[in-house]
C-alpha cells in the first residue's frame, strides 16, 4: 500500500513536471486561473447595465467588457498605447485624423471587429447625442471607412490633440447594436464585446464578477489568449470602513481605497505582502479665488496669500503625507516633460509659492492692506473691512483639514479668514456662478498639459449665462493665454507647442490666477498573497489604480497572474 | 365595522398627502443629478461631457407641475420610473435586489425582538424583583441605550475579526452561486445573517421589554386581575389571557409602525456589516439626487407604514372589544 501510493505520487509529480517542461518557453510557466478580488472603496450596489455609454454604467463595463482604441499611459506622460487601434495620423491640412485598427480582433460572439464598427459608433453619437459621453460631436463632421482596418475622422476644425479624444472611445459592435431601437436606454445585459472580461458571471446588489473572454485577441507568453486570470470579483462595500477591514484582512488583491494612516493599519498588518503607492500625478488641487472681486483682483494680494500658505503642513497633516506640495506651475509629475524650469525659477525669485509669513506680511503692508480700524485684522487699502471665507465641501475630510490649516495661516498674517463648509451642490454652484471669495478645488489631471491650462484659463469656458465651466472658477483670463491655447492645438510642430506651453506657464506664474497646492493622489494598494504583476513604485509601468476611466487598468490586467498553481487554487 | 371603514378612508387621504409630499420634498434639496454625477468623478470627467448627461436626463427639466402629473399617472400604473444614478435601469429593478435581504434580516429581527421583548417583559412584571426583572431587564435597557453602530462595530471587530466566529461582511459567501436549492448557499446566508441579526435583536429588545413590563404593572393593579385570581384561575391563565392581552395593546401600534419601517432597511447594519439592503440604496439615491429612486423607496415605506397601521387597527379591534 505504502509503495503503491508513493509510486502514484511519483507518477503525478513526473506528469506535472513534464507538462511544465512542455509548456515552458523561457524556463518559467505563468500559472493561469484564479479570481482577482478588487475593491474601489465605497461602492453603490451593482445593477446590470453594460451599456458603456450609460451615464454611470456597471463598473468595468467601460474598460473591461469594452475597450478603447488607445490607452494613455499616465506615468509615461500620457503617451498613447496602441489597443484596438494600432496608431493614428493626421492629414496634411490637419483636418482628417486617421486610425489604423488592430486586425484579428473578434467580438465575443465570433464576429470580426473592423472599421464598420468604429464608423457605426461615431455615427451613433450623431444620431443619439445623449450617447456622446466623451463630447466628440463638436469636433467631427463625418467618419469614413477607408478600408476594413482604417477609419478617417473628418474634423470640424484643426485640433491636434483630437487623437486623445477620439481614441478614448469604446467601439460598439455594429451587428449587435444596429437593430437596437433606443441605445440610450439599452442596458445591454449580455454584452457583445471585445474586452478581456466580456463574460458577465454575476451582477447583483452585493457583487460583480466578470470572467475572461475565451477568444481575447491578445496572447500571453504561453501563446494562449490573455488574461491569465479567470475572473475579476468586486464586492460591494457600503462604506470605507468595511472595505478597509476586508483589505487589512488580506481578502482583497487589488485595491483603490482611501485608507487613513496607512502605514500603521494596512502595512503593519503584513509588511511583506501589503503594498501601496500613491502616485502624485493627479490633477493639482488648488486654492481658487474670485479675481472679479476685490481684493482678489489685486496681484499683490494674491501673491501675499501664496506666501502665507504652509504647503508642507497642508500635505503632511491635511493629506496625511500622501502627496507633496505641487510646483508653482500647476503641472503634476505626470507632465514633468512639459515643465518650464524658467517659470519655476521665476516663481522662486518672486518668493511666491513658498511658505514665508514674514514676506507675506511685508507684501500686504506694502500693498496697503493694513489694520485701519484697529480691530486686529487687516483691512482693504481704502480702509473698509476685509474678511473672507474659504469654501470646502462637507465630508471631504482631507480637504476640510487642509482648508483649516490654510485659514489659520491667513489669520497668522493678520487676515480675517474663516472656513465655510458647504454641501457639494452649493459649493459647486458658488464656484460656477462666481459667488464666493476663495475656495479649495480640484484641477484637471489628464490627458495633456494643454488640457490642464485650457480648463483653468480659456475664456470661452465662461458661458453667455456667466457660468464658469470646467475649472475657470477664478475667472482670470487673458487674450495672450487664449491665443497660446488656440495656437497650441493648431499645429503638430513640437517646438512651437513647447514654446507656447512654456509661455503659458510663465503667464501663470506672473499672474497667479490660482494657487496650486498639491497633486491629487490616486489611491492604489495591492497585496501579493495570491497574485503578482501589479505596477510597483519601482516599476510603475502604468497607473496602478483600478479606479480609472481611461482604460489603464486593462494594461495591468494583461500582466496579472497567480504567483503559483497553489495560489491560483486558493484564489477562487 | 364602521370604525374600520373610517380608518380606511383616513389612511387613503394620508396616502395621497404622503405621495404628494414624496414628490415635492426631494426636489427642495440643493443640487441636481447631473451635478452630483459629475462630482463623483472629482474632475476626472471631461467637463464637456456634461452636455451629453443633460441630454440624457432631459426629462428632469420639465416644469414641476408636468412632472407631478406624469408621476401620478405612472404611479397609478404601478410604474416607479427610471433610476437616474443607474440610468436606464427601472427603479423597481434597482430595489428588487436589496428588498429581499432587508425583508429577511430586518423583518425577522423585528419580529424576534418584539416577541422576545413581550415575553420577557411579561415575566419581568409578573415576577417583579426576580431574575428577569433585576438582571436581564437592566442589561437589555443598557444595551438599548448604547448607540447601535458602536455595539455593531464592537461585535464585528471582536467576534468576526479577532475571534473569526462569523464572516466579516455581505449576505452570503460571494464565492458561491445564488441558488436556494444549494445547501451550502443557504447555510452561508444563515451564517452571514447571524451577527447582524443578533446585534439588531439585542439592541431593540430593551425598549420592547421595558414598555411591556410597565404596561403589565399598570394592568396588574386593575380590579379584574384580583377578581381573576380570586376566582382561582391558574397563574398562567391570569398572566397571559387577562393581563398580557390587555397590556400588549399599546405596544402593538409601535410594533406595526416598526414593521412598516422594515422596508426602509437598517442603514447602519448595512454599512457596518456590508450587508445588502434598502437603507444603503436609499442613502445612495439621496446622495445622487436620484428623484425617481428616492420617490420609489419613500413611497414603499409610506405605504407599508400605513398598511401596517391599518393592520394594527384590525388586530386592535379583535383584541379589544371596546374598539368595536
Amino acid at each position: 500500500m505504502k509503495t503503491r501510493s508513493l509510486i502514484l505520487v511519483l507518477v503525478l509529480v513526473t506528469m506535472l513536471v513534464a507538462s511544465n517542461v512542455v509548456n515552458a518557453q523561457d524556463g518559467t510557466k505563468i500559472p493561469r486561473g484564479g479570481v482577482v478580488v478588487v475593491s474601489e472603496g465605497r461602492q453603490a450596489p451593482f445593477v446590470s447595465n453594460f451599456n458603456p455609454y450609460a451615464p454611470d454604467p456597471t463598473p468595468w463595463a467601460q474598460a473591461g467588457v469594452y475597450e478603447p482604441l488607445m490607452i494613455p499611459n499616465a506615468p509615461n506622460g500620457f503617451e498613447l498605447i496602441p489597443w484596438l487601434a494600432t496608431g493614428y495620423s493626421y492629414s496634411e491640412d490637419l483636418l482628417t485624423l486617421t486610425f489604423t485598427l488592430q486586425e484579428g480582433v473578434k467580438w465575443n460572439d465570433g464576429e470580426d471587429f473592423n472599421a464598420d464598427d468604429v464608423v457605426f459608433t461615431f455615427e451613433l453619437f450623431q444620431k443619439f447625442p445623449a450617447l456622446d459621453r466623451k463630447a466628440t460631436l463638436p469636433y467631427f463632421s463625418s467618419v469614413e471607412k477607408v478600408d476594413d482596418y482604417t477609419v478617417a475622422i473628418h474634423l470640424t476644425e484643426v485640433y491636434t490633440l483630437a487623437h486623445y479624444l477620439f481614441s478614448s472611445v469604446w467601439p460598439l459592435p455594429e451587428h449587435a447594436w444596429s437593430t437596437i431601437e433606443d441605445p440610450v436606454t439599452y442596458t445591454n445585459d449580455t454584452p457583445v464585446a471585445t474586452g478581456p472580461l466580456a463574460t458577465v458571471k454575476v451582477v447583483n446588489e452585493q457583487v460583480l464578477e466578470l470572467c475572461r473572454n475565451e477568444t481575447y485577441w491578445q496572447m500571453g507568453e504561453d501563446g494562449l489568449p490573455l488574461p491569465y486570470v479567470d475572473c475579476m470579483r468586486q464586492p460591494v462595500y457600503p462604506g470605507n470602513d468595511p472595505a478597509n477591514l476586508a483589505t487589512v484582512n488580506g481578502e482583497v488583491d487589488w485595491v483603490a481605497n482611501f485608507i487613513p494612516d496607512i502605514e500603521s493599519t494596512f502595512i503593519a498588518a503584513n509588511p511583506e505582502k501589503h503594498h501601496y503607492y500613491f502616485w502624485p500625478g493627479g490633477g493639482v488641487v488648488s486654492l481658487y479665488y474670485n479675481t472679479e472681486k476685490a481684493p482678489y483682483n489685486d496681484l499683490a494680494f494674491r501673491q501675499a496669500l501664496s506666501m502665507a500658505i504652509d504647503y508642507e503642513s497642508v500635505t503632511s497633516i491635511g493629506m496625511y503625507g500622501y502627496t507633496n506640495p505641487s510646483e508653482p506651475i500647476l503641472l503634476s509629475d505626470a507632465f514633468k516633460g512639459s515643465w518650464n524650469q524658467e517659470a519655476i525659477d521665476a516663481a522662486a525669485e518672486m518668493g511666491i509659492h513658498e511658505y514665508d509669513p514674514d514676506a507675506a506680511e511685508a507684501a500686504l503692508d506694502a500693498a496697503g492692506y493694513v489694520d485701519a480700524n484697529g480691530d486686529g485684522w487687516r483691512d482693504l487699502p481704502d480702509g473698509s473691512d476685509l474678511s473672507f471665507k474659504v469654501q470646502v465641501v462637507n465630508g471631504w475630510t482631507d480637504w476640510v483639514t487642509s482648508v483649516q490649516i490654510m485659514s489659520q495661516n491667513f489669520q497668522d498674517v493678520g487676515l480675517n479668514a474663516s472656513i465655510d463648509v458647504l454641501d457639494f451642490g452649493i459649493w459647486l454652484n458658488n464656484l460656477q456662478t462666481g459667488t464666493y471669495d476663495t475656495s479649495i478645488g480640484w484641477g484637471t489631471g489628464d490627458p495633456t498639459a494643454w488640457d490642464v491650462f485650457r480648463n483653468l484659463l480659456f475664456s470661452d469656458l465662461i458661458g453667455d449665462d456667466g457660468i464658469a465651466n470646467a475649472q475657470l472658477w477664478s475667472r482670470w483670463t487673458s487674450e495672450e493665454a487664449d491665443q497660446l491655447l488656440v495656437d497650441y492645438v493648431a499645429t503638430t510642430d513640437a517646438a512651437a507647442q513647447k514654446a507656447a506651453m512654456d509661455r503659458i506657464q510663465m503667464i501663470f506664474v506672473e499672474n497667479l490666477p490660482l494657487i496650486p497646492l498639491f497633486p491629487g493622489p490616486t489611491w492604489y494598494e495591492w497585496t501579493d498573497y495570491r497574485f503578482t504583476g501589479f505596477p510597483t513604485e519601482e516599476d510603475y509601468y502604468i497607473q496602478g489604480s483600478s479606479w480609472t476611466t481611461n482604460g489603464q487598468r486593462l494594461v495591468v490586467l494583461m500582466q496579472l497572474h497567480c504567483i503559483s498553481e497553489e495560489t491560483c487554487a486558493e484564489a477562487q | 365595522m364602521r370604525f374600520l371603514v373610517r380608518r380606511f378612508l383616513f389612511y387613503l387621504v394620508a396616502a395621497y398627502v404622503a405621495i404628494t409630499l414624496n414628490f415635492f420634498l426631494p426636489r427642495l434639496m440643493v443640487g441636481d443629478p447631473v451635478q452630483v454625477m459629475f462630482s463623483k468623478f472629482q474632475g476626472r470627467m471631461d467637463p464637456r461631457a456634461v452636455e451629453s448627461l443633460k441630454e440624457t436626463f432631459g426629462f428632469v427639466d420639465a416644469p414641476v407641475h408636468e412632472q407631478y402629473f406624469t408621476y401620478l399617472k405612472h404611479l397609478v400604473k404601478g410604474d416607479l420610473g427610471i433610476s437616474l444614478t443607474n440610468f436606464p435601469v427601472p427603479v423597481s429593478e434597482v430595489i428588487s435586489g436589496s428588498l429581499e435581504w432587508t425583508l429577511r434580516l430586518v423583518g425577522i429581527a423585528t419580529i424576534f425582538a418584539f416577541s422576545i421583548g413581550m415575553i420577557l417583559g411579561t415575566i419581568a412584571a409578573w415576577r417583579r424583583g426576580k431574575f428577569v426583572d433585576t438582571l436581564i431587564l437592566p442589561i437589555a435597557s443598557i444595551l438599548a441605550a448604547f448607540p447601535y453602530f458602536w455595539i455593531a462595530m464592537l461585535a464585528l471587530y471582536y467576534l468576526a475579526h479577532i475571534q473569526g466566529w462569523f464572516p466579516i461582511g455581505h449576505g452570503y459567501n460571494l464565492r458561491l452561486k445564488e441558488d436556494w436549492g444549494d445547501r451550502a448557499y443557504v447555510s452561508s446566508v444563515i451564517e452571514h445573517g447571524m451577527l447582524p441579526m443578533l446585534t439588531v435583536v439585542i439592541t431593540a429588545l430593551g425598549g420592547w421589554m421595558l414598555g411591556m413590563r410597565n404596561n403589565m404593572i399598570n394592568v396588574l393593579a386593575e380590579d379584574y386581575i384580583t377578581l381573576a385570581q380570586a376566582k382561582g384561575l391558574s397563574d398562567r391563565r391570569v398572566m397571559l389571557v387577562y393581563a398580557a392581552r390587555n397590556a400588549i395593546l399599546p405596544s402593538l401600534t409601535g410594533f406595526a409602525m416598526s414593521l412598516g419601517f422594515v422596508i426602509g432597511g437598517a442603514l447602519i447594519v448595512e454599512i457596518v456589516f456590508a450587508y445588502p439592503g434598502m437603507g444603503f440604496t436609499l442613502l445612495n439615491s439621496v446622495n445622487g439626487r436620484d428623484y425617481p429612486l428616492m420617490q420609489g423607496i419613500f413611497l414603499m415605506i409610506t405605504l407599508s407604514v400605513l398598511a401596517a397601521n391599518f393592520f394594527a387597527d384590525v388586530i386592535y379591534v379583535l383584541l379589544d372589544p371596546r374598539a368595536r
